[in-house]
């Protein structure tokens, strides 16, 4: 059980063990607002890329600004479970150096768990716990690809969405959902010759199908450029306070009901839920794999 | 094994040879646990630091620097102090037989060396998780002298 005592005392073995206890579905929001019920929200940013596109190293930088304004912060690093062994290999401590020092900052892993778990869901009872135990800023890293990862973007206030030049179309169908969903969009490693390019490909992608295009801000990690240019942008975001897209997020979760309720086996695995031949993990679990 | 557990791979010290802590952090994975690789030359401090955010239920310390005697003791100390007597530490790396004994009294529970296979070291993850379930000592703050060989 939660041990709310050393938890509020801000214990930081509390709050992981809490964490752990979220993952595995043993505490939910309700427990967490009913024992916290005065808790202010953090602002929840998330970053999302492909692999290799420098988010980590991005992070670092964004955690050293908050850092330096004295703020605290919580950094959650969501990579993939193996679909066979439904082991993890989380690494993102290696890159983000600045987590493992200071004490305004918590670092935490978590893995997808894919089947049986589905981080997906029990993130947003994470985030408000980190919520209730005032953390000010949260940035939650995924690695961007697929609907987990538009999800894990969704629950979040804010999203940056990371491409460098040597990365892949950016047009992918997969990835046209999180486009959507940016609130700043930054080509790393500006120092490299097709950066221009593609920021350039990028504003066009824009100009043809959105009204308000998101900024699109150059940035080199490497080099330590562009990077007051990005925080002053976060800080206009986040003085707006308001969802600038919100309206596409909540259509986004609408369109993710009706494909579910048009589902052509809804009915049936509603009348297995009903006679408990299988529990709601499942039935979610078989319709996401039918999506 | 069913459980899923969640195990940090450090590596402590002035030490930049990671192959072995890397292998075994994926032998890990394979075998269905969540690991958490540290990356090199970390501080006993910062190593406890993620211990305690992760929530690990092992902690396996790689070295092949020689800073075994100094390193491991050190960590297990901090980790003591920091309220975390039921995290069960394993080492691995180049650690002489002559300097194991003194190493397990300070509450190591398992020393692989060069040559260890995976399923050994399942062995002992193994053997370790049942004594916590027997509520037997195992941690490294736990009193006793049990230890994998």
């Amino acid at each position: 059980m939660m041990d709310l005592i050393k938890l509020k005392s801000g214990d930081r073995r509390a709050l992981s063990k809490t964490i752990s206890l979220i993952e595995s579905g043993e505490i939910n929001s309700a427990i967490i607002n009913e024992n916290f019920p005065n808790m202010k929200k953090a602002e929840i940013w998330a970053i999302t890329g492909s692999p290799g596109v420098g988010k980590s190293c991005i992070c670092e930088h964004i955690i050293d600004n908050w850092l330096k304004k004295n703020q605290k912060i919580a950094v959650l690093a969501v990579d993939p479970s193996s679909p066979l062994s439904g082991g993890a290999l989380l690494g993102d401590r290696i890159r983000i150096n600045n987590s493992d020092h200071s004490e305004n900052i918590f670092f935490r892993s978590l893995a997808t768990r894919g089947q049986s778990g589905a981080i997906p869901s029990n993130i947003a009872d994470i985030l408000n716990l980190l919520s209730a135990l005032n953390f000010e800023k949260i940035l939650i890293e995924t690695v961007g690809a697929g609907q987990a990862e538009v999800r894990v973007a969704a629950v979040s206030q804010y999203l940056l969405l990371v491409e460098a030049p040597d990365s892949g179309d950016m047009l992918q169908a997969e990835k046209a959902g999180l486009m959507e969903l940016a609130d700043i969009l930054l080509v790393n490693k500006s120092d490299l010759e097709r950066a221009n390019e593609k920021a350039e490909q990028l504003s066009l992608a824009f100009q043809l199908s959105s009204n308000h295009p998101p900024p699109i801000l150059m940035v080199s990690a490497k080099q330590n450029s562009g990077f007051e240019e990005l925080f002053i942008e976060m800080e206009k975001l986040s003085k707006s306070g308001k969802n600038h897209k919100i309206k596409s997020r909540i259509s986004l979760s609408f369109a993710w009901e009706n494909l579910l309720w048009n589902h052509k086996d809804v009915s049936v695995i509603l009348e297995k839920l009903e006679s408990e031949q299988i529990n709601l993990d499942e039935a979610i679990n078989y319709l996401k794999e039918e999506l | 094994m069913d459980e899923r557990l969640r195990i940090i791979i450090a590596k402590p010290g002035l030490d930049g040879h990671d192959r072995g802590a890397k292998v075994v952090a994926r032998a890990l994975r394979d075998a269905g646990h969540e690991v958490i690789y540290t990356g090199l030359r970390r501080t006993p401090e910062e190593i406890v630091r993620t211990v305690i955010d992760e929530d690990a239920d092992f902690l396996g310390l790689s070295s092949l620097s020689g800073a075994h005697n100094f390193l491991i003791p050190k960590i297990v100390e901090l980790l003591v102090n920091s309220d975390c007597n039921d995290v069960i530490v394993f080492a691995g790396g180049i650690i002489p037989e002559k300097d194991r004994p003194s190493l397990f009294s300070k509450g190591v529970r398992a020393i692989f060396g060069p040559g260890t296979s995976s399923a050994q070291m399942s062995d002992f993850i193994g053997s370790a998780v049942k004594r916590r379930e027997d509520s037997l000592p195992v941690g490294c703050g736990e009193d006793s002298d049990w230890h994998w060989d």
